[in-house]
């Protein structure tokens, strides 16, 4: 998830007045919401509602890291005694919890490699044409999508790889690259379970007998189409822009070979070996039968009994916030269930039975239309939140699988158009902006929006597929 | 001499991983992986009664059982693409999972499930049992869809695990279950003696005239099989009028009205399938109430839930025994030669509220009252009153 990792540090210098007004919001809007809902809810009901309510508009002024509104507010409903501990704390012994813990210490231990590192020497001592850098920034950014739970992560991983290829007055080459690069390690996000930790918190909120069928494996199958419409859409946007800036590209580069990388091949092929690992045993799932997270806590642990990391490396290396935040934001559902209040959220939404009802389209199409709009205002993380916890229940009222519903929702509350929707975007922007590259943001937003219809039609080609599998 | 070490330290600890993954996998494969398939979800006090049973065999049985529950949910989705969707979830989980034994609850599961998973013998006309299952899932709910909507063409051919049906009212050849080598499981037919007895007595308790009794029910699957063998069913001394199966609510005021009018003792198992005019499902509570507040004659429940949601009396079949005999009956069908058994349910609940008792001014046997006493939940006006009766045959 990007924007956990975003919110860190990235306050703007001069915000006194805009966080006075947020946090005023923080105190205002909860205590508006307890005088509407006053006489209708319970008390214990009510709230839980303002606190949720208090913790989402931390999250949408980015007043605090990520995972604190969510620990806080459980750490709230557990001192007033409104949910069990048991409950409130789920999260951290949740399924989830340890697979996303295990996915955070091998993407550690790759980020120790020096894989991408060799592939960038490789690529300047062959003085590697253009497209092949291109394709080199795009393989990386789909293979890193398999390994590295974090788009953030992956865009700074493969920056290196199209840092040199930015030049002066090129402003849409530049922006072209700029494209691939962003695109690259973000399109594929949803379609792959370890592409991003929201993907992870779906899961989590999914009950038991749902979640199964979504493990690695599943979840690949069931985004497959839609990872194919992405994946061919990519490339034939790609190409189109390609040929609009073929004449500013045909120049060879003398380049700067790059300092020495730091080679340990033994860890290399270690992680290598590592993965490799994992892979097999997800494809083997069906004669070993032990679940993912379980796989993937070994395969961590294993690092750890041969000294792949360091302590001070995993401090340094570990998202550790944006676990933190997996965990308290997977407890939500079990909250609302024992509070009563799933079902409350789905009766608050009662024009969308009747579009459902009416046709899977419309209902789809309305869907993603909110969801758009919702993240006008609210960040990607927040907003999934927001929209999982009122719509996953609703699925239930509808007859449709909630997967499908989260993954629409992710699918497209992950789509950015400007730079302030999300990190990968904005990171982009500021090292372009910070190195003096020209590019055409034109050329950017344009293609953004190609990209978030990409999204959209990823979504209704996948619905007859869906109703094939039985999701609908 | 130190690069020798390094390597002998990481050989001993690839070769003390190696004895822990040995261990993992000797204890995975020792496991007997049991799935249990409700047709519905645990907002019904049935199923959660089947569980707590379920749970009460697995803390007995000293085997090592790795059990998973799924919830089909059918009760609140009563339409064919939910049915066709939720059979084929299951179907996943068990080419996914594959357990030893499927334990199937109520009917619904029978057909969306059970079919599928046996090992028919070769006389067997599997396309004309499909073909009656076919109809009788597609009700009124579809117009009868093609064999393969549910899934009724294509029998599982690989793995087949052992079948435990729980929950069946009726008979289990519409399932063709007669015909299969891997079925087991136990009835849930209503203990029609006790039922008769407790009739006799509300018959006497009552001041005015008994002409008869009446079934009435909603239209589910269910609903229809307990009106089906209510029919067949001898229930002298009384005379025992054609069943009713409600739709909507303005169906089952009338059958209530027209009980009132006949002098008719109802007798209700299943209610929680009516609609109102706008098609939403009538809140079990609200109907039970209503019908308990509007039926001239006292009336008696056949459901766990009865007197809880607002009824006065009910005789009904205990889901913990269900669950129990279920679970000991799988494992006994995974024992060495298998043993597989089909029983009568032999346990059964009696559930009164004292208030409503008092207020239709009926003098029951006193049987009832020292029941509740006996277990200290006896209160003047009660919500919600179960007393376990063992041993009590059909």
């Amino acid at each position: 998830m990007s924007d956990a990792q975003h919110s860190i540090g990235m306050q703007q210098p001069d915000s006194t007045y805009r966080d006075f007004i947020a946090w005023s919001l923080v105190g205002l809007l909860p205590w508006l919401l307890y005088l509407q809902l006053d006489q209708g809810l319970p008390f214990d009901q009510l709230i839980f509602l303002c606190l949720a309510l208090a913790a989402i508009v931390m999250w949408i002024f980015r007043l605090t890291p990520d995972f604190v509104p969510g620990l806080a507010l459980i750490l709230v409903v557990t001192l007033l005694d409104l949910v069990p501990r048991e409950v409130a704390f789920s999260g951290f012994y949740s399924q989830v919890f340890f697979l996303v813990f295990g996915i955070f210490v091998l993407a550690a231990l790759l980020a120790e490699t020096s894989w991408l590192g060799r592939l960038e020497a490789v690529l300047v001592r062959r003085q590697a044409s253009f497209p092949t850098r291109l394709c080199a920034v795009v393989c990386a950014g789909v293979l890193l999508t398999l390994v590295v739970p974090s788009p953030l992560g992956r865009a700074s991983m493969v920056q290196p790889l199209v840092q040199r290829f930015f030049r002066k007055g090129r402003a849409r080459n530049n922006a072209f690259l700029a494209l691939v690069h962003m695109h690259g390690t973000t399109l594929l996000s949803t379609i792959i379970l370890t592409g991003n930790p929201l993907n992870f918190v779906l899961l989590g909120m999914l009950d038991e007998q749902t979640s199964s069928r979504f493990e690695w494996l599943g979840w690949l199958q069931a985004t497959s189409v839609a990872g194919m419409v992405i994946a061919i859409g990519f490339v034939a946007a790609l190409a189109v822009f390609s040929i609009a800036t073929r004449r500013q590209t045909g120049a060879a580069q003398t380049e700067d070979v790059p300092g020495s990388v730091a080679v340990d091949p033994v860890r290399d092929w270690a992680t290598l070996g590592l993965y490799t690992l994992l892979l097999v045993a997800i494809l083997t799932r069906s004669i070993h039968q032990i679940p993912l997270e379980w796989i993937v806590l070994s395969l961590a642990m294993t690092v750890f009994f041969f000294a792949g990391l360091t302590l001070s490396t995993l401090r340094q290396r570990l998202d550790w916030p944006t676990l933190i935040f997996v965990a308290t934001v997977v407890a939500w559902g079990p909250m609302l269930d024992h509070l009563g209040l799933s079902q409350w959220l789905a009766n608050q939404l009662p024009v969308l039975v009747p579009l459902f009802a009416q046709s899977l389209h419309l209902g789809f199409a309305v869907l993603m239309a909110g969801v758009f709009v919702i993240r006008l205002a609210v960040p990607g993380a927040p907003a999934f939140i927001i929209l999982a916890t009122a719509l996953l229940p609703f699925a239930e009222a509808i007859g449709i699988s909630p997967w499908v519903l989260g993954f629409v929702i992710l699918t497209v509350s992950e789509g950015f158009i400007w730079p302030y929707q999300h990190g990968v975007f904005s990171q982009t922007v500021t090292a372009l902006d910070a190195e003096r590259t020209d590019y055409s943001m034109p050329s950017l937003i344009i293609f953004n929006i190609v990209f978030f219809l990409l999204r959209c039609l990823a979504v209704f080609v996948s619905i007859p597929f869906w109703k094939a599998l039985h999701f609908i | 001499m130190r690069s020798f070490f390094a390597v002998a330290k990481y050989l001993v600890i690839a070769l003390l991983l190696l004895v822990v993954a040995r261990l993992v996998a000797s204890q995975n494969s020792e496991q007997t992986k049991i799935l249990v398939v409700h047709s519905y979800n645990i907002d019904l006090a049935w199923v959660n009664d089947i569980d707590g049973g379920i749970r009460r065999a697995l803390e007995d049985t000293p085997l090592k059982i790795n059990a998973r529950t799924y919830y089909m949910n059918l009760r609140n989705h009563p339409d064919c693409n939910f049915y066709k969707n939720a059979a084929a979830d299951v179907r996943f989980t068990i080419e996914d999972w594959q357990p030893d034994a499927v334990i199937l609850v109520d009917d619904l599961a029978q057909a969306l499930v059970g079919f599928d998973q046996l090992r028919l013998a070769s006389g067997a006309d599997r396309t004309a049992i499909a073909n009656v299952l076919n109809g009788w899932l597609a009700g009124d709910r579809c117009a009868t869809p093609d064999l393969s909507f549910f899934h009724l063409d294509d029998p599982e051919k690989g793995h087949i695990p052992e079948i435990v049906f729980a929950g069946v009212n009726g008979g289990v050849e519409r399932y063709g279950y007669n015909h299969a080598d891997n079925v087991s499981g136990i009835y849930e037919r209503k203990n029609y003696a006790a039922l008769i007895e407790t009739l006799i007595s509300l018959r006497d308790a009552y001041t005015g005239e008994v002409a008869g009794i009446m079934m009435l029910n909603d239209a589910s699957p269910t609903g229809q099989t307990e009106n089906l063998n209510y029919a067949l069913e001898d229930w002298g001394p009384f005379e025992a009028v054609p069943p009713v199966s409600a739709i909507t609510l303005e169906d089952w005021e009338a059958a209530v009205a027209d009980a009132n009018a006949r002098n008719l003792m109802l007798l209700i198992a299943n209610y929680q399938n009516v609609r109102d005019a706008d098609g939403h499902l009538v809140a079990p509570d609200f109907l039970i109430a209503w019908t308990e507040a509007n039926a001239k004659l006292p009336v008696l429940g056949v459901n766990t839930r009865f007197v809880a949601d607002g009824g006065m009396m009910t005789v009904a079949i205990a889901g913990s025994e269900q669950g129990t005999v279920a679970m000991e009956l799988a494992i006994a069908s995974l024992a060495d030669p298998p043993v597989r058994e089909q029983r009568d349910a032999k346990q059964f609940l009696i559930g009164m509220n004292q208030s409503l008792v008092r207020k239709r001014d009926l003098e029951l046997p006193t049987i009832y009252e020292a029941f509740s006493r006996e277990i200290g939940t006896f209160v003047e006006i009660i919500e919600q009153l179960y007393v376990v009766q063992g041993g009590a045959g059909q």
